[in-house]
């Protein structure tokens, strides 16, 4: 595994900026990789009273992989559309794993590691977001992504409109109306 | 009903509602959706939510993971294997050493990525092709147990090889020669047996490599890398749509030229990734950058591994080894060569006391002997380079001056005959020789060896004598005299030729790969292709000639001597005689005329060559390169050939691995300067800069070191760099304009100060050259100075032209201001088309190129 800054992610990430798909294709393993090993690291270290940042991991990853130094807005915010897929796919794989360990399916809940948010909010049924998520591309790709910028990979509305190009505003539209569909769809059926 | 329907819609219903409140919200909402009642209830159902999403999806999905599924699983039980420890983690997955309970023996277990698991069909797919290979039974082959799958993970069982990864042993600094020999012989044989069976590894790298502490070597993970190539995330669809088949994650170090390209691939992909392997292992670096560039092969490697490792990595795949079995029986023979060479002592020489005694045998003409007794095709990487000399003319009677050139010709076009010598056209040298100091010229025209002479008269006798100097020793290598009847200018011929073959190429340590043509000469043709000679290149003297060689060739239209030269003097007409195009036809026909009656004429190829790629006829061109590079594999020349004609095509990556090839088997060749041109526009000024060296300090290298500063933002060195030029180099191959013009740009004046570039100036420009390349230089420098639209104009005429410039709208830095231009759109099309026809071309002249 790639471990510390590396030339050749920085590079694949360059070529990518510059619309390559071949390398996006080449980040992907890597990165899903790093996303997940770290993500193993942090949890221990959840353990002893820590709670786990999805943007802390997706920054430090991205610190990697791909160094402090060429730190460009431009190239990170790139990063972080691409790591927000990644963290999505990362959660689904296991959450669905869960579920088919307890036979059940689709009822797993993963909560959120926020304390506050433990105590006060009701848990998301990942897999089934996910499905719903896949639902919402079909008719509205850009919504679709505001949400898996905001949520997996936990991106401010100010980082959202960055990774994607649109204005802040667009995405707190987005993320009002498509929090409403999502709430109906996976908490009042 | 689905709740997305009519979703833009309803979403756009919401956003109004929800900027609303109370009385407000129902005003809009009454209006907005009329008398839809089935709408009203919908928004109405997701807006009552409203109040309660509150915190919803606002803290950011952390993760939840345990230890059971993505820490360290010792101890754990899978199916019936008892995990025992970890032993490897990598990017494709990690590796237990596990207990096989059943069967009570170790093995090891790899996690793969739980990505994997998604596509179905490519995990069977990948099973199938682990479970072919480890069915080969290959001793070099790592045996498959079992497959399985644990949380949503697949795993793979394979036998535990006691030992460490080839990357673990490269850790330590590179290995002895006789290592690297042996364990990549082992993996050419294990490749072989699966080339046998169809089956291509793709991801032949280090960590993929085991060594046992017995010496035996395993090769792991076959058909895993095709598996890697499915890894896709959801909503990419269309991203994946757009990638080729084949496309391989994983490091591109050792990925082929056209693994990297996403190509489809066969097993001389893994011909190549071995060569990187073995590079390193033998040097204990990588062969290329991260970005493909060449770093220069060692020198210090003997040369017969160093010419193994030379034909894994062509680029083109064509030339390299088929495939494993034929790469495995060269390393056989290094390796029984070194057995038996190591036998008369205890200890073997070091591979620098090596490389010495061979150049040694080489100096002393050994090697010929050598070379027929182990049966070893190419004595070395590097090629031997020689200039020939004009003759001295002792005879005391001008009117056999002419011979000084044409004996010269002749001693040059014997020599031709080695395929492993690197002739230096006479045209470089004529200016040398009388009576200079043959070492002193040797050293000017970077050459290892010069062969000069002189003739005298005694009585009607001519005398010949002919010498070969080693240049860096200052030794004379060979010499040799004849003599015949003055008038009997063909039995001379004939005899110095004979000799050349017989003496000078082994002494010079080659040997002849086949006999010439022995067809005989009409004397009368003879005599006029003789005299030919004494006429020089220049505008007037140069028709006389042509109209001498015409004679001759029409009184013998079956030697191809005369053809030869002619192609050449019809060339010099057309571009610097006033001749034009018709000229260059002539040249054209001239040059075939010669391959007709000689395939292996590589001085008539390499000229149809050059016409065709001047003229825009890049397919053609390019099939001769390939020709030529595929008749001399170990020629410099021809490899720079091809990266003549892949830089026109716009493929620089690939034209400045051929320009590094060029340079590693003919280390000083002038010519190769012009690979500046790719290098540059990658933006590897050093290396660019590298090669401009090899023209020493000539104008043209100054012109050169000035279009690299100017890329490199070194305005001032650019300016030093024009200043020392003399302003009549240009003349005949710039506008007369264009010399003033960059003085006054570089002297850094505004646009408005350095005058105008007219239409009229344009349509010189455009005129002045049929060569498209030049159009692209003059416009870099257009823009470079503030005439953006001119430059516009050039720049497409020579993409027109069919010089696939999309190195200047995509990535040269002083064509920046022009992507802004309205134009930009267009040109990108221009000169993307131009080069996906020629990419196209290239690619199917690669697949349906027979296997050698």
């Amino acid at each position: 595994m790639v471990a510390g800054p590396d030339n050749v992610v920085s590079r694949l990430l360059a070529d990518w900026a510059g619309g390559d798909s071949a390398a996006r294709e080449r980040l992907v393993p890597i990165i899903y990789e790093e996303l997940r090993r770290l993500a193993h690291h942090y949890m221990r270290a959840e353990r002893d009273g820590h709670t786990l940042q999805t943007t802390a991991l997706v920054n430090e990853v991205y610190l990697r992989l791909a160094g402090i130094d060429g730190l460009r807005w431009r190239d990170r915010a790139h990063f972080f559309a691409m790591a927000a897929t990644l963290m999505r796919r990362v959660l689904v794989d296991y959450a669905r794993q869960r579920g088919r360990d307890k036979r059940g399916g689709g009822d797993v809940l993963v909560t959120s590691l926020d304390e506050n948010a433990i105590a006060t909010e009701r848990a998301v049924d990942v897999v089934a977001l996910d499905e719903a998520l896949e639902r919402l591309a079909a008719v509205d790709p850009q919504q679709s992504r505001v949400v898996e910028l905001r949520f997996f990979a936990g991106l401010s509305v100010k980082e959202t409109a960055e990774a994607l190009g649109i204005s802040p505003a667009t995405v707190k539209r987005d993320w009002a109306t498509a929090k409403l569909w999502l709430y109906n769809e996976l908490l009042t059926r | 009903m689905n709740t997305l329907d009519d979703w833009p819609r309803v979403k756009a219903i919401l956003e109004a509602a929800l900027e609303r409140d109370g009385a407000d919200r129902e005003a809009y909402l009454a209006e907005a959706c009329g008398t839809d009642v089935v709408l009203r209830a919908r928004i109405d159902r997701l807006l009552a939510s409203a109040p309660r999403v509150g915190t919803f999806l606002e803290t950011p999905a952390a993760l939840i993971l345990e230890p059971a599924v993505f820490g360290d699983l010792s101890g754990r039980a899978v199916d019936s294997y008892r995990l025992v420890s970890r032993v490897g983690a990598g990017a494709m997955g990690e590796v237990y050493l596990a207990h096989d309970t059943k069967l009570d023996r170790p093995v090891a277990l790899k996690f793969l990525s739980p990505a994997f698991a998604a596509d179905h069909d490519r995990l069977r797919r990948f099973h199938h092709e682990a479970r072919t290979a480890s069915s080969l039974n290959h001793p070099h082959i790592v045996v498959v147990h079992d497959f399985g799958e644990l949380d949503g993970r697949p795993y793979i069982v394979t036998e535990f090889i006691e030992g460490e990864t080839l990357r673990h042993r490269l850790q330590q600094g590179p290995l002895p020669e006789r290592d690297v020999v042996e364990i990549g012989a082992q993996i050419a044989g294990a490749l072989a047996a699966a080339h046998a069976r169809g089956l291509v590894h793709r991801d032949i790298k280090p960590e993929n490599i085991m060594l046992r502490p017995d010496g035996y070597v395993k090769v792991l993970d076959f058909g895993l890398a095709k598996l890697g190539a499915a890894t896709r995330s959801p909503g990419q669809a269309d991203a994946e749509a757009r990638t080729q088949p084949g496309t391989v994650l994983g490091t591109p170090r050792y990925m082929s030229p056209e693994q990297a390209r996403g190509l489809d691939l066969d097993a001389r992909s893994d011909v190549w990734s071995l060569g990187v392997v073995l590079y390193e292992m033998a040097t204990g670096r990588l062969p290329f950058a991260e970005d493909g560039a060449l770093i220069a092969f060692d020198s210090g490697l003997r040369p017969e591994l160093l010419e193994i490792i030379c034909r894994a990595l062509e680029t083109i795949r064509e030339l390299r080894y088929p495939g494993g079995a034929e790469l495995a029986a060269d390393l056989k023979d290094v390796q029984r060569q070194t057995a038996s060479r190591g036998a008369g002592t205890s200890r073997g020489p070091g591979r620098r006391a090596w490389a010495a005694l061979l150049a040694i045998a080489l100096a002393a003409g050994v090697l010929a002997l050598l070379l027929r007794n182990t049966r070893v095709t190419g004595p070395s990487g590097v090629q031997k380079s020689v200039a020939v000399l004009p003759f001295d003319n002792v005879s005391g009677d001008p009117s056999l001056d002419h011979l000084r050139l044409a004996l010269a010709d002749e001693v040059a076009t014997a020599l031709n005959w080695s395929p492993s010598l690197a002739v230096r056209p006479l045209a470089t040298s004529r200016k040398f020789g009388g009576g200079g100091n043959p070492q002193q010229a040797g050293r000017d025209l970077r050459v290892g060896n010069v062969v000069t002479g002189h003739f005298s008269l005694h009585q009607s006798e001519l005398r010949v004598t002919v010498e070969a100097v080693d240049v860096d020793g200052n030794r004379l290598l060979w010499r040799d005299a004849i003599t015949g009847h003055r008038d009997d200018s063909i039995a001379l011929r004939d005899r110095l030729t004979s000799r050349i073959r017989d003496g000078l190429l082994p002494a010079l340590g080659t040997a002849s790969a086949r006999a010439g043509d022995d067809r005989p000469w009409n004397a009368e043709a003879y005599a006029l292709y003789l005299k030919s000679f004494a006429l020089s290149t220049d505008p007037v003297p140069n028709r006389e000639a042509i109209s001498i060689l015409e004679r001759a060739s029409t009184i013998d239209p079956h030697q191809a001597d005369p053809w030869v030269v002619l192609a050449r003097r019809y060339y010099d007409d057309g571009h610097y005689g006033g001749g034009g195009s018709n000229a260059l036809r002539k040249s054209e026909t001239a040059a075939r005329q010669a391959l007709a009656i000689d395939p292996n004429r590589t001085a008539a190829t390499v000229r149809l060559f050059s016409l065709q790629v001047e003229a825009g006829r890049l397919q053609d061109g390019y099939d001769n390169a390939l020709k030529l590079v595929q008749q001399r594999p170990e020629s410099g020349e021809a490899h720079y050939a091809l990266s003549y004609v892949l830089r026109y095509g716009g493929l620089l990556e690939e034209s400045t691995r051929e320009c590094e090839h060029a340079v590693s088997r003919d280390p000083a060749n002038p010519m190769f300067r012009s690979c500046v041109q790719p290098l540059m526009l990658l933006g590897r000024h050093d290396r660019a800069l590298d090669f401009v060296r090899l023209d020493g300090d000539s104008e043209w290298a100054r012109t050169l070191t000035r279009v690299v500063y100017q890329r490199m933002g070194r305005r001032d060195d650019a300016r030093v760099q024009h200043d020392q030029m003399t302003p009549a180099y240009f003349r005949g191959l710039a506008p007369d304009s264009y010399y003033g013009l960059m003085t006054r740009c570089l002297a850094g004046a505004a646009p408005a100060r350095q005058g105008q570039v007219t239409d009229e100036d344009v349509k010189v420009f455009l005129s002045a050259r049929e060569d498209p390349e030049p159009l692209y230089f003059w416009a870099g420098d257009l823009v470079y100075c503030g005439y953006t639209a001119p430059a516009v104009a050039l720049l497409r005429e020579s993409v027109r032209r069919n010089y696939c410039a999309v190195a200047a709208i995509e990535i040269d830095p002083l064509f920046a201001p022009i992507r802004n231009s309205a134009e930009y759109g267009e040109l990108l099309a221009a000169a993307r088309a131009c080069r996906n026809r020629f990419h196209e071309h290239v690619r199917a002249s690669q697949n349906t190129t027979p296997v050698r």
